[in-house]
């Protein structure tokens, strides 16, 4: 009996991160901007929190059976495994860097062993920004090598993470993993405990477990809880290589597969559109059109003038719809509905034999509280919709097509990611009321165990907790401010002012004189600092290994 | 409240090799630790809680009497007990103690 509980192999679920590295990768592998280099974060100290010296993010250069990879691994012990600032930066500049080495030749496909709540709430909207960028990276590199990631532990993988693990060319998982967009609590804490009980774990498991995810299609492995089983299933990802993920594709069947299965309340009619309706028929005119028998999501025609003649540019919006068959969608949210169909209506206008071959601009108009908080949402996996939509601008982007997004009210977490974040360039009303944050104060007071009072004073005094898009500007997220447009009766005059910075955000795309309003500003030092330290070091890793490659050549030489 | 606090104390024996061990998560602390080349213990602390410096320093002050290793380490803590505090001060050592021949 004894015996037979020593030769059992050990958790991998308990493993610290660097251990779980350690017994994925091949010996001797590198870590970049480890804890030495003491790139912790800047902005919890100012709220009583103390910062790690790794940001809880653990990026390593090695082998996986002699095949070059980059590994990424999460701590969830501090501060829940969120991604901030530091952290979200060290990710997505590894990517990146992977996607620079493959486009090279030295094709380095990446691991993710993800355990993490999403957006660090102690920086809210670098959080956001960070992820955002680290989706982007996602798609970059999984064109060029395969990206896994893994979800092995009880933290699981939530929020705007859950979107970036949809984005991803495999997931694996364990029977303790977990995969969702909205946590538990979260869901609790806007929807009620009759929506969902967060302490009822067996449902919780049922609805978001890797185990309920393989089944249903969103998760591609699920491997027991040790070292070696873990590998197995990375080998066999690595070996199937790159290839899309087909769990964030066909948003058109999930469209119809939702509407077999629930019913509108009331006929397709077209609803009053929200303000990000309204501004899309000031902008679009008679264009103005829902998408996909959708009424929520509404497309249009805007015309953009980049300097020297008009483009037709497809402009988006999500609006309310009362009769929705969501109820947790029908007031504006991005809910299942309006994520595929959105992700749908781009791809279906990428195809259209006008705009195929063309750079033709896409315009994002936001104002949306946020993604649907639900059970029903959950159990259908609002992440791989969610990420459908990111995946759909992404892959705009990718063909050339710039995106361009107006914020005319509110740019809130889950749905800005999926609308509004995969973007070139980022505009923003300068009003009360037009507002940019990863989550509601009441449930950011519940998750980090602090009072709303002290969350609120805590969005007061740290730039990236702020709800103010004047602060998003000043931290680089947003990258223009327009004043003195009311969001919601603007006359012909103010319309025409929104027109002007619309046409001139193209314009500065299109001559490439766009400032990235992250470089030299102070409030992104840490930002920065991560960039430079993270490629300076890959890059002294591939100095390093041309010298020692030489060196044995003159061995063999002398020999 | 947070605090700050650096402790330094005389220390001769040497250690091979840097080491980083434990994270800032409840009731553990985070410690990076490198060799010094003078002969001092300098221990840097910053803390979650605030008000118990005196016991910081005693434990701190004991761990060195019986390990006198020259070091300069950095500790951030999230409410480590005394004896956590001690066991990764000691795990610290040991990993910087690898490969070198102290009896």
């Amino acid at each position: 009996m004894i015996e037979h509980m020593q030769r059992r192999e050990p958790s991998f679920v308990e493993l610290s991160p660097r251990e779980r590295l350690a017994s994925l990768l091949d010996p001797g592998f590198e870590e970049l901007v480890d804890p030495f280099c003491r790139v912790g974060s800047p902005w919890l100290e100012r709220q009583g929190l103390v910062p790690q010296s790794d940001d809880g993010v653990i990026v390593v250069r090695g082998f996986i059976d002699g095949a070059e990879t980059v590994a990424i691994a999460i701590e969830p012990s501090f501060e829940g495994g969120s991604i901030g600032e530091v952290g979200g930066a060290k990710i997505a500049n590894a990517l990146r860097l992977a996607a620079e080495a493959s486009r090279k030749g030295n094709a380095t496909p990446a691991l993710m062993l993800l355990e993490t709540g999403g957006v660090r709430l102690g920086e809210a909207n670098l959080g956001l920004a960070a992820i955002a960028s680290i989706q982007t990276a996602i798609v970059e590199l999984r064109e060029l090598a395969p990206v896994i990631a893994v979800v092995a532990g009880p933290t699981g993988c939530f929020g705007g993470m859950s979107l970036a693990a949809s984005l991803c060319t495999s997931i694996i998982g364990t029977p303790h993993g977990r995969l969702g967009m909205n946590g538990p609590e979260v869901i609790e804490q806007e929807a009620g405990p009759e929506e969902l009980d967060a302490t009822d774990r067996q449902q919780i498991w049922r609805l978001v477990g890797c185990e309920a995810r393989l089944r249903d299609g969103f998760v591609d492995a699920v491997s027991e809880d040790a070292a070696a089983s873990v590998l197995a299933a990375v080998r066999h990802a690595l070996s199937v290589g790159v290839s899309p993920p087909k769990r964030i594709l066909h948003e058109r069947e999930r469209l119809a597969g939702l509407r077999r299965r629930f019913k509108r309340k009331a006929p397709i009619d077209a609803q009053p559109p929200g303000r990000a309706g309204r501004w899309l028929e000031l902008l679009c005119g008679h264009t103005a059109q829902i998408a996909l028998d959708t009424p929520s999501v509404l497309h249009g025609k805007a015309h953009l003038n980049n300097g020297s003649h008009l483009e037709a540019a497809l402009a988006l919006a999500i609006s309310p719809d009362a009769a929705s068959a969501f109820p947790r969608a029908s007031h504006g949210e991005m809910g299942l509905e309006q994520a595929l169909a959105l992700a749908a209506c781009i791809r279906t206008w990428l195809e259209r034999e006008d705009v195929k071959g063309t750079h033709r601009p896409i315009l994002a108009l936001v104002d949306t509280p946020g993604q649907a908080f639900g059970r029903i949402e959950e159990e259908l996996c609002i992440s791989a919709a969610c990420a459908s939509a990111v995946d759909a601008y992404a892959e705009a982007r990718r063909a050339g097509h710039p995106v361009i997004t107006l914020v005319v009210g509110k740019a809130i977490s889950g749905s800005f990611l999926a609308h509004g974040l995969q973007s070139d360039i980022i505009l923003a009303l300068d009003v009360p009321g037009v507002i940019m944050h990863a989550m509601s104060q009441e449930s950011i007071a519940r998750i980090t165990r602090r009072t709303v009072a002290e969350v609120s004073a805590a969005a007061e005094a740290v730039p990236p907790m702020s709800y103010s898009i004047t602060q998003a500007h000043q931290l680089g997220i947003i990258h223009t401010l327009i004043p003195d447009v009311p969001a919601d009766t603007p006359n012909p005059a103010e319309v025409a002012l929104v027109q002007a910075a619309l046409n001139d955000a193209l314009t500065q795309l299109r001559n490439g004189t766009l400032v990235d309003p992250t470089k030299d500003n102070p409030l992104r030092a840490a930002t920065a600092t991560v960039e430079q330290m993270m490629r300076t070091q890959w890059h002294a890793i591939d100095a390093q290994r041309i010298q020692s490659k030489g060196e044995s050549l003159i061995h063999a030489g002398n020999l | 409240m947070m605090e700050y606090f650096t402790i330094s104390l005389p220390a001769r024996d040497r250690v091979a090799n840097r080491a980083h061990i434990g994270v800032v998560g409840s009731g553990d602390l985070e410690l990076l630790l490198e060799p010094n080349e003078e002969n001092e213990a300098i221990v840097a602390v910053t803390t979650k809680v605030s008000g118990h410096r005196a016991t910081w320093e005693a434990v701190i002050k004991r761990f060195f009497e019986r390990h006198p290793f020259a070091v300069r380490i950095e500790i951030r803590d999230s409410g480590a007990t005394p004896g956590a505090v001690w066991l990764r001060l000691e795990q610290g050592i040991e990993l910087a103690c690898k490969d070198c021949n102290h009896d």
